[in-house]
C-alpha cells in the first residue's frame, strides 16, 4: 500500500491511510517526505495519530523533526529580534510565507523554511537594510537584498511577484503591495512581539503564484495552498484578487492539483474563484510539469499564458530567457563582472540544453 | 517544594510539539527542547498556574503518585529557572 504524501495536505487527510502503511514501506515513504519537504509533517502526523512507526524509522523522524523545529524556532526568534528593531524604528515590515503559515501546521517542525522572508515598502528598504546590519546580518554576495547571519537569512523584497528580478514578470502577474498592506492581519509571534502578514486571501494567491514560479517542486507549496483553501476565507475576495492581478492561472494550477492529482478536494468556493480556461498547448504544459515535478522547470514557462497578448508574452519569455546582467550572474556567479557577455553565452548554452530536452519531452508526452 | 507561581520569562517564544514543546530564548539565542512532562509544566507556568496546580494538571494527565508529580514539578522549575526561562512569580 502506498500513501499519496499531498494528501497530508488536509489536517484529516490521512488518519486510516497512515495506520495501514506496511512498516517495510515506511523508508521509501520517508525518503519521498523529505523530498517534498514534507518529513516533519509526516511525523507529526503519524505520531498525532498514534501510528506505531518502525523502530529505526521513527528516531531518525524523531530527530530529523527536531533539528527542523529548532531551526524554524531559531528563524522565529531572529524574527523577534528584527521585528521588535523594526518596531523602534518605525519600521514594520510584513511576515511573507512560509514564516507566516507555520501556524497552519500540528507544530512549527512540519514545513521547512529556507529563509525568512519580508515585504517591506520601497522607501523603507534602506531602512531595514541598515538594521539588519546592525543585528549583524551581512548581504549575501551577488544578492544586496539577502541577508545571512550565522545561518539564518532574510530576503527582503519590496514586490510580490518578484519583479525586481524579473520585471517583464508584471506583464503576467502581480500584486499591490499598498493594497496587500491595507488588508494584512496581525498575529502573536511570541515572546509579546506581534508580527503582520498579508491576509490570508492573500496568502492563498501569493503561495499558488510562489509555487507555480519555482515549477511546484515540493508539495510543501500544495499543503500550503490546502492548508490556506481549509480557513473560512472570504471567497469573494479571492476572486477579485485573483481577478484584479491576473492570479486566475496559479490559483487554478494549484486547484487542480490539488483535486485531480492528490485527491484533496478544495472547498466550493476554491474552485469558482480559480476558473480559468486553458489552451491545447497550456494543458500539455501543464499536465508535463504535474507529472515530472521536481524534475521539471516548466512553471516559469507557463507563467508566459497570463500575459495579454503575444506582445507581452515575447517580452516575458525574451527576458525570462535572457534576463538582465545583474541577474544572470546570480545564475553564474563565478564569471568575473569583465566577462559579462560571456553569461550570455552560457545562458544560450543552457536554453538550448534544457529547450531540446523539454521540446523532446513534449514530443514524447 | 512551594506553592508559588513561577512566570515564563515575558519574551521568550514557546511553541508545543507533538512530542513535547520547544523554548527560544532571545538573550542567549539558544533553544530549549521540552519534553512532553516539562512542556505540560510551562504551559501551566504560562497559564499562571501555581506549582500545586501543575502537579495536578500532571497527576491528571499522567498515572504518577502525588510525590512523583511534586517531584517532577519541582524539578523542572528548578532546571527552567536555571536556564533562566522561568522567573519568580508573585503570587
Amino acid at each position: 500500500m502506498t500513501l499519496s504524501l499531498p494528501r497530508l495536505a488536509l489536517p484529516d487527510g490521512v488518519a486510516g491511510a497512515l495506520q495501514a502503511v506496511p512498516a517495510a514501506a515506511w523508508p521509501d515513504l520517508v525518503h519521498r517526505a523529505r523530498w517534498e519537504g514534507l518529513a516533519g509533517l509526516l511525523y507529526a502526523t503519524a505520531r498525532r495519530e498514534g501510528v506505531d512507526l518502525p523502530g529505526q524509522v521513527a528516531s531518525e523522524m524523531a530527530a530529523e523533526h527536531v533539528d527542523l523545529c529548532a531551526a524554524n524556532l531559531a528563524s522565529l526568534g531572529g524574527l523577534q529580534e528584527i521585528l521588535a528593531a523594526a518596531g523602534s524604528a518605525g519600521l514594520e515590515p510584513l511576515v511573507l510565507p512560509g514564516a507566516s503559515l507555520l501556524d497552519l501546521y500540528p507544530d512549527v517542525g512540519c514545513r521547512p523554511m529556507d529563509d525568512v522572508d519580508l515585504l517591506v515598502r520601497d522607501p523603507d528598504l534602506d531602512g531595514v537594510a541598515d538594521l539588519l546590519r546592525g543585528l549583524g546580518y551581512a548581504p549575501a554576495p551577488g544578492h544586496p537584498r539577502v541577508f545571512c547571519r550565522s545561518g539564518s537569512t532574510v530576503d527582503v523584497h519590496t514586490d510580490l511577484v518578484n519583479g525586481a528580478r524579473l520585471s517583464s514578470r508584471r506583464l503576467a502577474a502581480w500584486m499591490d503591495v499598498a493594497e496587500v498592506w491595507q488588508r494584512r492581519r496581525a498575529w502573536d509571534l511570541g515572546g509579546g512581539q506581534r508580527a503582520w502578514s498579508m491576509g490570508r486571501e492573500d496568502e492563498l494567491l501569493y503561495t499558488c503564484a510562489h509555487a507555480l514560479r519555482h515549477s511546484y517542486r515540493r508539495l510543501a507549496w500544495f499543503c500550503d495552498v490546502a492548508r490556506l483553501a481549509a480557513l473560512p476565507l472570504d471567497w469573494t475576495l479571492v476572486g477579485a484578487g485573483a481577478e484584479r492581478y491576473n492570479l486566475s492561472r496559479p490559483l487554478a494550477y494549484a486547484g487542480r492539483y490539488l483535486e485531480s492529482e492528490a485527491g484533496v478536494a478544495l472547498p466550493a468556493g476554491a474552485s469558482a474563484a480559480g476558473q480559468s480556461s486553458t489552451g491545447a498547448l497550456e494543458e500539455r504544459l501543464l499536465g508535463r510539469l504535474f507529472r515530472e515535478r521536481g524534475a521539471c522547470e516548466l512553471g516559469e514557462v507557463l507563467w508566459a499564458f497570463s500575459c495579454r497578448g503575444w506582445v507581452a508574452r515575447s517580452r516575458f519569455l525574451s527576458e525570462f530567457l535572457f534576463p538582465r546582467p545583474r541577474v544572470l550572474r546570480q545564475v553564474f556567479p563565478r564569471v568575473p563582472g569583465a566577462l559579462v557577455p560571456l553569461v550570455y553565452l552560457l545562458r544560450l548554452g543552457q536554453v538550448c540544453r534544457r529547450g531540446g530536452a523539454a521540446l523532446v519531452g513534449l514530443v514524447k508526452g | 517544594m512551594t506553592a508559588e507561581a513561577a512566570q515564563v520569562r515575558p519574551d521568550v517564544i514557546y511553541r508545543r510539539l507533538v512530542d513535547g514543546g520547544m523554548v527560544y530564548d532571545s538573550r542567549t539565542r539558544r533553544v530549549h527542547r521540552l519534553n512532553q512532562v516539562a512542556a505540560l509544566i510551562w504551559e501551566a507556568c504560562e497559564a499562571g498556574l501555581s506549582a500545586r496546580d501543575a502537579t495536578s494538571r500532571l497527576r491528571a494527565e499522567y498515572e504518577v503518585s502525588a510525590a512523583q508529580a511534586e517531584g517532577d514539578v519541582a524539578d523542572a522549575i528548578e532546571q527552567l529557572r536555571r536556564e533562566g526561562l522561568l522567573v519568580e512569580g508573585e503570587r
